[in-house]
């Protein structure tokens, strides 16, 4: 495996357990459980 | 080969719009899949969709930093960053050729029988742009009255959410239909531009404008699986560049931020020459022949 993709793979894995550990998971369930007025451009 | 990614393509558009009871129930899903983000563009306010939107889930957690951060929490949407990165360092913009719901969407629209043209050069560095300000300066710096931000992508430009979140929601939720606005009809301008671009230039969005499509391209030359391009074997009949739908040269550079890895090239080079494979490691500095 090349280095970079080694060092850059560790990065994420690193900032996406970060994400899981800090309960991000929270906050995407909370933002995609309500309909979204922005996102269909009525809010 | 291409038959086999049509199949992937609409098999994953199914999985990733599961929730067939939003006519009866409630009109979006709520359960906990939800707290899962697509690999693709797909507006997690369409009314089947079963996962979330990675760019939505994104600026939602960068409008809302200094209250998440006042309350002590470190929200700064690093889940999100994390899961495409490690998806972009494994396969590069693989989810754009082969997972993306609103790519199938373009290359159905493609299919159109219209005269094609091609997109200039220059053009394809504005989806960087729109993932700098629109996805990450504007909703991180824009902020309301209550120090809140917006999700800009989303509210100005996004073609998904429009079309697969705005239309059907309209249609079995009548009582939305007081909040059309400015914005709604903005936005309806922009998808028609892009379904007019979709027809006449193949990829027209993820070329020119996705910013999912921006952060997955940065990882083309170092991702592990990545195209190789054998220039013994290539007779230089251009074959992978007239059908590469988002027209790179693969002779020239196999691994450039605007291929989709959608694996055309490599179906249509008969002389083995592009090959989807595992990154090799570069041992030495000096050339193999002079190694051997």
């Amino acid at each position: 495996m090349p280095k970079v993709s080694l060092w850059l793979l560790i990065l994420f894995v690193a900032l996406l357990l970060f994400g899981l550990n800090s309960g991000e998971v929270a906050d995407i369930l909370n933002s995609g459980t309500s309909i979204c007025l922005s996102c269909i451009g009525l809010g | 080969m291409n038959r086999y990614r049509r199949l992937v393509q609409t098999l994953f558009a199914i999985i990733t719009n599961g929730y067939l009871l939003f006519p009866f129930g409630s009109a979006i899903y709520q359960g906990p899949l939800k707290g899962f983000c697509t690999p693709g563009l797909h507006c997690y306010s369409c009314p089947a969709a079963v996962l979330s939107c990675p760019v939505g889930a994104f600026q939602n957690m960068l409008a809302s930093i200094r209250l998440t951060l006042q309350s002590g929490a470190w929200h700064f949407g690093s889940i999100v960053v994390g899961y495409l990165g490690v998806i972009g360092v494994i396969s590069g913009r693989f989810p754009c050729g082969w997972l993306c719901p609103f790519g199938l969407i373009q290359d159905l629209f493609y299919k159109i029988r219209t005269p094609k043209l091609k997109l200039p050069a220059g053009f394809n560095y504005l989806r960087y742009l729109v993932l700098l300000v629109l996805v990450i300066l504007m909703p991180l710096l824009w902020l309301d009255d209550l120090g809140m931000g917006q999700p800009w992508f989303c509210k100005l430009l996004c073609p998904s959410g429009t079309l697969t979140g705005a239309l059907p929601l309209l249609l079995i939720k009548p009582s939305l239909w007081q909040g059309i606005g400015f914005f709604f009809w903005h936005k309806i301008f922009w998808l028609v531009m892009i379904i007019v671009g979709a027809v006449l230039i193949s990829r027209f969005f993820c070329r020119l404008l996705c910013p999912l499509g921006a952060f997955y391209g940065l990882f083309n030359r170092v991702s592990l699986f990545c195209l190789q391009f054998d220039e013994e074997k290539c007779v230089h009949c251009l074959a992978c560049e007239r059908r590469c739908p988002t027209g790179c040269r693969p002779y020239k550079d196999a691994n450039s931020a605007a291929c989709i890895n959608c694996l055309r090239c490599v179906e249509a080079c008969r002389f083995g020459a592009l090959a989807f494979q595992r990154r090799p490691v570069k041992t030495s500095s000096l050339p193999e022949k002079l190694r051997s």
